[in-house]
């Protein structure tokens, strides 16, 4: 058994617009390489070995954090915007892990300003879904390394 | 009446007080397992206590069975609000004295129902 694309989406939207009710529209394809970002990193390791990271341009990091606290953006610490993409990406590893069979563990997530490639490096063959996220994106990207291995 | 919301993430704090405080509850907040043990020394009787499973220093799981050792928080309903979906795992938690589980993503409605079934005193219901 492994990930696809369509579930992946499906679980970031279950996590973003079912519990958070932000809206998202899927798009084939979006960057955030010319913005200030956000990466968050969660490894599942054990049965099934993958890396999870959500990368969210600081405006949309914002709507989140803004949202999750509920309270306007420009009372938000930095701290607390990096907390709140942190339980995202916390979110969708730990329902991808449950998805997948085996006996896996979830790390902590995560959080620091988005590097390039990091954590997975030039030529990426993971899965990557793209949304505008309350009209800015919002990026989710799966390295499933038991599929690589 | 006392509702402790003990998860790492303040964002996901926020947003389980911004549920269980219309209830009626006095909330206390803590980052771990050790700190929440902590907050249950504070006060003298704490009706619920919502708990995440993967947190840093001591997890959900550790602190469910310093909690259940102690027959002082034996009346306590303790529900664990973890991404931990795996049946043995939670059959551990279960074992060692969770009342309820709820799935993160997660509504207020699905919430309040876990509380109302595991008979959580309610004095307000949420609007």
């Amino acid at each position: 058994m492994s990930i696809d694309a369509q579930t992946l989406q499906q679980v970031v939207n279950d996590v973003c617009f079912g519990m958070l009710g932000l809206s998202m529209e899927p798009v084939e394809s979006e960057s955030c390489e010319e913005k200030e970002a956000l990466s968050a990193v969660i490894r599942i390791s054990g049965g099934w070995n993958s890396l999870v990271q959500v990368l969210a341009p600081m405006s949309t990091a914002r709507v989140i954090a803004s949202t999750m606290f509920a309270t306007s953006e420009d009372d938000l610490s930095e701290e607390e915007i990096r907390d709140a993409v942190g339980e995202i990406v916390n979110m969708v590893g730990g329902n991808l892990k449950g998805i997948m069979e085996g006996d896996s563990s979830l790390s902590l997530p995560c959080v620091g300003l988005a590097d390039g490639e990091a954590p997975f490096g030039q030529g990426f063959d993971g899965i990557t879904v793209a949304h505008r996220c309350q009209g800015d994106a919002l990026i989710v990207r799966l390295l499933d390394r038991s599929a690589n291995n | 009446m006392y509702a402790l919301i003990i998860d790492d993430s303040r964002a996901m704090r926020r947003i389980l007080r911004q549920i269980v405080e219309p209830l009626g509850f006095e909330i206390m907040e803590a980052g771990n397992g050790q700190e929440g043990l902590a907050c249950l020394h504070q006060v003298d009787h704490v009706e619920l206590t919502l708990v995440d499973w993967n947190m840093p220093v001591m997890n959900g799981l550790e602190f469910v069975k310093a909690v259940r050792a102690d027959d002082g928080w034996r009346e306590m309903k303790l529900v664990m609000v973890t991404t931990e979906t795996e049946p043995a795992q939670m059959a551990r938690a279960l074992m060692a004295g969770v009342d309820e589980f709820v799935m993160k993503p997660f509504t207020a409605d699905i919430l309040l129902d876990k509380l109302r079934l595991i008979g959580v005193n309610m004095t307000q219901q949420a609007g």
